[in-house]
């Protein structure tokens, strides 16, 4: 392989999203409209205002933080794709509890909230950990199927023992679906920007920090080492003497902890109530942001504000040109077929 | 026994046969796949893919077409999960998820743009497809109407069943197929195809995946909604292993999840006093509960391949 094609290879993620977006390019000319209007409508309303930027900031939040979750569980090839559940068990977990906090300052109740969503979101994947490791059953199933009873547990208690006290009275939002009672103010998350319209928050911040110390987690310290061992070489992992077993419930544990956090930072920052809309898809796209930053911290970061930048600008989008906000996962689906397809064929020039 | 308990556990059964019939195509479809050594995990994909252009083949082209619709859009999807795992070598886990997402997403996109008119609420929906009855059979008590007056997918799942047992086990191309998923490189040396077969297997697979997903939508539902397969593709997988890739146990599986969606239907209505959620989230118990009696059991045989890319040149 000489230079150039070296070259042409490394770049093959910005290669891919510009493939990508041709081939999205074709699609949008077929249903009638003017492919560089999408894309600078979606543009526009992601980095064009200020208010697009802290929305898409906003959004990337709880992607980022699932998607660290996932970097773990796929460099250890457990395939978690039950972060939706557990996103939504780690806001279950901390809705009764941060409505009992009333009165109790911030630095000692959002830590508390932070901590409970964590360890909720893992237990609930430790349970997928649990069953792969002592009986081999496939967390892909387990992880998957749990996502909808998630899910059902969360419509019964916003229908029942959380509902709201207004919709207990009748009060009913647009939406139909009741809410719990808000959070209180003193365990929402506090913005970061004056203005009442930006709404990013220090979510963000956590967000950050939480990128290094997953970075560091992975490729600096013997847990991580052995989650890499494991996921590229089961084999060798266990004729080292690892803990497989036990690396993969600790795994399945932090995986779902992060997607638990991730409930936490929407519900205390964005949200403030819960419902049975809350769970909107974070878990199964924050699927694609990993796959996207090729299962780095790093990457993620990058990925999960490309892709929020999609959403947000998507949302403007629909509203000023009418194309359904799927675009978005459209976009992201052809990215990395054409970016598996890229990897695939450089893997065979390589050898 | 009165009249009216007869009607019931008739129903029940006829219910439990017709939700079973989706994911029992798949399933069957699924059991080809991965006994060439091919786990299409994008068979959700393909579900969905026969949901929704089994629904736009009907509203233009009548039923007979519609059908066809769903079968050639599933197979297309087989087609890219074969390209991208067996021509390429993609990690499958990697390539099925992906596809499932993407045609999740195409499908809620292009439904919007065709079907959803400015002001107008109301969803398009097809009449739902006619029930053929079997004369004389029909009038068994309790089983005649709930399985010899059903749709025509129905029977044809169920004739498939041990049709495609006989295919695997008793003809030479279902020798072929076992042999590419044991040891493709031994296989490749006696002069068979591996990439071929693979390719016609997981295509399969996708076709008979898109069949079942126009079920849902031609006949359970009479419309499209957006993600409404609901995971069955991957239940579908869950029967297979539970099926120990045999298609002949592939019917049970796929009867008790029928049966138990069956169940949570009514018992929402008749169990007012229990919250219906816990009645909607028995389906996804039982699967896991399948999944773990499977390999809890043990005895599984895995075609020896499974997931693993054949690289030709390295031979």
């Amino acid at each position: 392989m000489n230079r150039i094609e070296q070259k042409f290879w490394r770049y093959g993620t910005p290669l891919s999203i510009v493939i990508a977006l041709a081939l999205a390019s074709v699609l949008f000319v077929v249903v009638g409209r003017d492919p560089v209007k999408v894309y600078v409508s979606i543009a526009t309303g992601s980095i064009g205002t200020g208010y697009g930027i802290s929305e898409t900031i906003l959004d990337a939040v709880p992607l980022l933080l699932i998607s660290l979750g996932l970097c773990i569980a796929y460099k250890g090839r457990f395939w978690n794709i039950g972060a939706e559940g557990q996103y939504v068990m780690g806001a279950i977990a901390i809705t009764p509890l941060a409505l009992s906090f009333q009165g109790l300052p911030s630095y000692v109740s959002i830590p508390i909230l932070l901590i409970v969503s964590f360890l909720a979101g893992g237990a609930y994947g430790a349970i997928a950990g649990l069953l792969r490791a002592r009986l081999g059953v496939s967390e892909i199933i387990t992880t998957l199927m749990m996502n909808f009873i998630a899910i059902d547990i969360l419509s019964y208690l916003t229908w029942g023992p959380l509902m709201g006290s207004l919709e207990k009275a009748g009060v009913f939002e647009r939406t139909g679906q009741p809410m719990s009672d808000p959070m209180p103010l003193t365990t929402q998350l506090a913005r970061i920007l004056p203005q009442p319209e930006y709404r990013v928050n220090v979510g963000a911040i956590l967000a950050l920090a939480l990128v290094a110390i997953t970075y560091v987690f992975v490729t600096r310290t013997s847990l991580g080492y052995q989650i890499r061992v494991m996921g590229s070489n089961p084999d060798a992992a266990r004729a080292a003497g690892m803990g497989t077993r036990k690396i993969t419930i600790m795994v399945a544990f932090l995986s779902g902890g992060f997607a638990g956090l991730a409930g936490a930072a929407v519900l205390l920052g964005a949200a403030h109530r819960l419902s049975e809309g809350f769970a909107t898809g974070y878990g199964y796209t924050a699927i694609l942001v990993t796959l996207l930053g090729k299962t780095n911290p790093i990457g993620a970061l990058l990925a999960s504000l490309f892709v929020s930048g999609l959403t947000t600008g998507s949302n403007f989008m629909y509203r000023t040109i009418g194309l359904p906000i799927f675009v978005v996962d459209i976009i992201i689906g052809f990215i990395l077929l054409v970016m598996l397809a890229v990897e695939a064929v450089s893997r065979v020039r390589a050898r | 026994m009165a009249d009216i308990d007869v009607m019931i556990i008739s129903g029940l059964v006829a219910a439990m046969f017709r939700l079973a019939t989706p994911v029992l195509l798949a399933a069957i479809g699924e059991t080809f796949a991965e006994r060439s050594g091919v786990l299409n995990l994008g068979l959700e994909g393909a579900m969905i893919a026969g949901a929704f252009f089994g629904f736009v083949g009907t509203v233009f082209l009548g039923n007979t077409l519609g059908i066809l619709t769903a079968v050639v859009a599933g197979a297309l999807v087989g087609l890219l999960v074969a390209f991208l795992t067996v021509q390429l070598g993609v990690d499958q886990m990697v390539a099925g998820l992906v596809v499932t997402l993407l045609f999740t997403a195409v499908t809620s996109f292009l439904f919007r743009i065709m079907f959803f008119v400015p002001g107008r609420v109301q969803y398009p929906t097809v009449p739902p497809m006619e029930k053929i009855s079997i004369p004389i059979l029909e009038n068994i008590p309790i089983l005649g109407p709930a399985l010899f007056r059903q749709d025509i997918l129905l029977y044809f799942a169920i004739l498939l069943v041990p049709l495609s047992a006989f295919i695997l086990f008793k003809t030479k191309w279902g020798l072929i197929i076992r042999s590419v998923g044991e040891n493709p490189r031994a296989a490749d040396v006696m002069g068979i195809n591996v990439y071929l077969t693979r390719y016609i297997c997981v295509i399969i697979s996708g076709a008979l995946a898109g069949l079942g997903g126009s079920h849902l939508s031609l006949v359970d539902v009479g419309t499209f909604r957006d993600g409404m397969t609901l995971s069955r593709g991957f239940i579908a997988i869950v029967i297979v292993i539970f099926a120990n890739w045999n298609p002949l146990n592939t019917i049970w599986a796929a009867l008790m999840f029928g049966f138990t969606d069956a169940l949570q239907l009514r018992l929402q209505s008749m169990l007012v006093t229990i919250p219906y959620q816990f009645f909607l989230m028995l389906p996804y118990l039982v699967t896991i509960g399948i999944l773990v009696i499977a390999s809890i059991r043990g005895r599984l045989e895995v075609p020896s391949s499974l997931m693993i890319h054949y690289k030709r040149e390295s031979a």
